[in-house]
């Protein structure tokens, strides 16, 4: 009798377990994932940009309409210790190399409109910057916490990773070294 | 058979908590009027898997619960102020994910499984039951694999 019964239950277990494999699965897929590595291509996206924070851009930063530029994405949070500490070291260095062909995209992420502009005031911001509407760009870009940077070389592929904070000297030696390849 | 099922059982146990995420942030929220509480409430912290916003006391929710104050006092409704917060952040801010699109599936997942290991559960005492009635009326029934056998050797031996 027990040989009838078993086949059911496992039947039942294994498709409950599938479809449950299945779900984890997908979660893993679409919200993990490995983030852009040196060398790969830099996933394209849009920015909206914050009034008086265009930085000669327009409304919409598209990132493949400035390939032949070194680009700096900074994911940032007016809510992250962290991104406060380093604000002003990105601005000297963005003030720095502004006349290379070097471009900066602040990306702010999860932060309310209000904090975000108290936050650009505050550290007397003057690059493009602009809000990552639903989460798209850090979905693409794998965030999991703020800050991260990106540099972009000119040819569109990631050239530098940093995930956490940066210091004036040590990102600008990175883009020196971005410069002279 | 037993150990079987017991491993299918672990298994699928092991994948149900593989789902569960704990939470980053402790601690309790500093207190927020009722109004900003019920947009809150429909909200999830955006840095601690499935904290709702009402309760989180991180500085992003700080800021979340300060942005609906203010939005309140500006005259929207609370509707209006979630909806706000879905166009910015997306769906995965809602506490009930909308019962459309791909989100769908995570309401239709957990009823699918119900659904089945319901039926299994069913289709299992059905069968005990029809097992049990039968063990108890039907007459002991001759071997007839052995029966036939034997007619057949016979026949053969004739022959």
């Amino acid at each position: 009798m027990k040989s009838r019964i078993g086949p059911f239950i496992i039947a039942g277990v294994a498709i409950t377990a599938l479809i449950s494999l299945g779900f984890v699965a997908m979660n893993l897929v679409g919200q993990k994932g490995n983030r852009p590595t040196v060398g790969s291509q830099a996933p394209d996206f849009q920015l909206e940009l914050y009034k008086d924070y265009r930085a000669d851009l327009p409304e919409t930063a598209q990132l493949s309409a400035l390939q032949g530029k070194i680009v700096v994405i900074n994911f940032w949070g007016s809510w992250c210790p962290e991104c406060h500490v380093e604000a002003e070291a990105l601005q000297r260095v963005y003030e720095k190399f502004r006349g290379r062909d070097v471009v900066f995209l602040g990306v702010d992420y999860l932060d309310t409109e209000t904090e975000a502009y108290r936050y650009l005031t505050r550290y007397a911001i003057t690059y493009a910057n602009g809000i990552d509407v639903q989460q798209k760009i850090s979905t693409l870009y794998r965030i999991t916490a703020a800050p991260e940077t990106f540099i972009v070389g000119r040819d569109g592929r990631v050239s530098a990773v940093i995930i956490g904070g940066t210091t004036e000297e040590a990102l600008s030696q990175q883009l020196e070294s971005v410069l002279a390849q | 058979m037993k150990k079987l099922m017991l491993a299918a059982l672990l298994t699928l146990i092991a994948i149900l908590a593989l789902q569960s995420t704990p939470l980053h942030a402790q601690g309790t929220s500093p207190e927020i009027d009722d109004d900003v509480r019920t947009v809150a409430k429909k909200l999830n912290c955006p840095t601690c898997s499935g904290r709702n916003l009402a309760d989180c006391p991180t500085e992003t929710c700080l800021q979340w619960k300060g942005e609906i104050r203010a939005q309140l006092d500006s005259g929207k409704s609370t509707n209006e102020v979630v909806t706000y917060f879905q166009d910015r952040f997306g769906a995965g801010v809602l506490q009930e994910p909308p019962k459309a699109g791909s989100t769908l599936l995570l309401w239709l997942v957990p009823i699918g499984a119900a659904f089945i290991l319901i039926s299994s559960g069913m289709l299992v005492a059905q069968r005990l039951s029809k097992n049990k009635a039968a063990t108890v009326t039907q007459p002991t029934a001759p071997a007839a694999d052995d029966f036939t056998a034997q007619i057949e050797a016979q026949i053969k031996d004739a022959l």
